[in-house]
């Protein structure tokens, strides 16, 4: 955890009531991942993002104390090719929200600091806005555990 | 001849002509398929050469004898990758559970040796379960290959964490290392399933 953010935790209990919940009406749901496949590759986290306020929300400057870099990444398929885009902020749109799922929206978690592998919980962590931070976490899982093409059912 | 023996007569060679046209188009006709695209003409592969995931060759007639899905991508792809192997690999182990033949084998080629060491390769293949094998070859060999195959690849230059986009196709090699037929992006396990058995047993 980023001294700002344990700082904001000191002195804003609300931070400490649940990973999920967050002024501002956000909420995360859904939060999953996935281990690395092999030694120093990359996990991978999906999860959505609901905004109940009345305003747009952007989240950005993702981290996490497992890992050294948290990237928000597009994975886009145009003419059969694949790519990946790097994303710097997750807009979630008023009383709306952004969905990160295989095939497109994902965090690619990158430079393991430690023990990562199946079964670890890895806690995340967004700059809200302006707002501070939302806190959440995903168990990073083997690739096979949400059905067939490990994707949503 | 009488105009109503005529008329007898023509509709009768109307209809015989109608019968032998159905039959005629029905000859050969195969249940449509969801995703595959059949070659008109399986098309043979010039030979090649990987290095597969224990770091020793595999040439390209280790593949005759079996049917191939071929992928191709990198092992530090989070996304797209793993799941079109998962994808793979479920496809192949519902095949095999109704056992009418054997399952095509499932190779993923990676388009990036300067990371993809054989030890990464073997854990990554190993991650998917059995079926599944993991190659790659060094850059030339790789161009060669992937436009032998229809296959773009690219890496994109930068720091250590460079990208490298690709196809995200699945090519079919048939039993003597032919291809035989490609199947197009975003893939479906039902799919596979579905039109594998149609296309594996049209030859």
């Amino acid at each position: 955890m980023t001294a700002p953010a344990r700082a904001l935790c000191l002195f804003a209990p609300l931070w400490l009531a649940g990973c999920s919940d967050a002024p501002g009406g956000l909420t995360i749901s859904d939060a999953y991942g996935y281990a690395p496949l092999a030694p120093g590759g990359p996990a991978v986290a999906y999860l959505t993002v609901h905004n109940g306020s009345d305003d747009d929300i952007e989240l950005h400057t993702f981290t996490s104390p497992l890992f050294g870099r948290v990237e928000l990444h597009a994975t886009t398929l145009a003419d059969g090719v694949s790519r990946m885009r790097r994303i710097d902020r997750l807009r979630v749109p008023a009383r709306g929200r952004a969905v990160l799922q295989p095939g497109g929206l994902h965090l690619m978690l990158r430079d393991a600091n430690g023990d990562v592998a199946v079964g670890t919980r890895c806690p995340l962590s967004a700059a809200h806005g302006d707002a501070g931070r939302v806190e959440f976490d995903v168990v990073l899982m083997a690739r096979g555990s949400r059905g067939e093409s490990g994707g949503r059912p | 001849m009488q105009p109503t023996r005529l008329l007898i007569l023509i509709l009768a060679m109307l209809g015989a002509a109608g019968a032998g046209w159905l039959l005629a188009s029905s000859i050969g006709r195969e249940p449509a398929l969801e995703k595959a695209t059949v070659l008109p003409e399986p098309r043979p592969i010039a030979p090649f050469e990987l290095r597969d995931e224990r770091g020793e060759p595999f040439p390209s007639a280790a593949l005759e004898g079996d049917w191939h899905l071929l992928f191709f991508g990198f092992a530090n792809c989070p996304d797209i990758c793993p799941i079109t192997l998962q994808q793979l690999a479920e496809a192949r182990r519902r095949l095999a559970e109704r056992a009418a033949a054997e399952p095509p084998q499932i190779l993923f080629i990676s388009v990036d040796p300067e990371r993809d060491s054989p030890a990464i390769l073997a854990a990554y293949a190993a991650q998917f379960g059995s079926g599944v094998r993991a190659a790659t070859a060094a850059p030339e060999a790789l161009r060669r290959l992937a436009g032998e195959l229809g296959i773009f690849f690219r890496v994109t230059p930068g720091n250590d964490a460079y990208d490298v986009s690709h196809s995200a196709a699945v090519l079919l090699l048939n039993r003597r290392g032919e291809l035989h037929a490609v199947f197009g992006a975003p893939h479906s396990v039902d799919a596979f399933v579905h039109d594998l058995p149609i296309v594996m047993a049209s030859r």
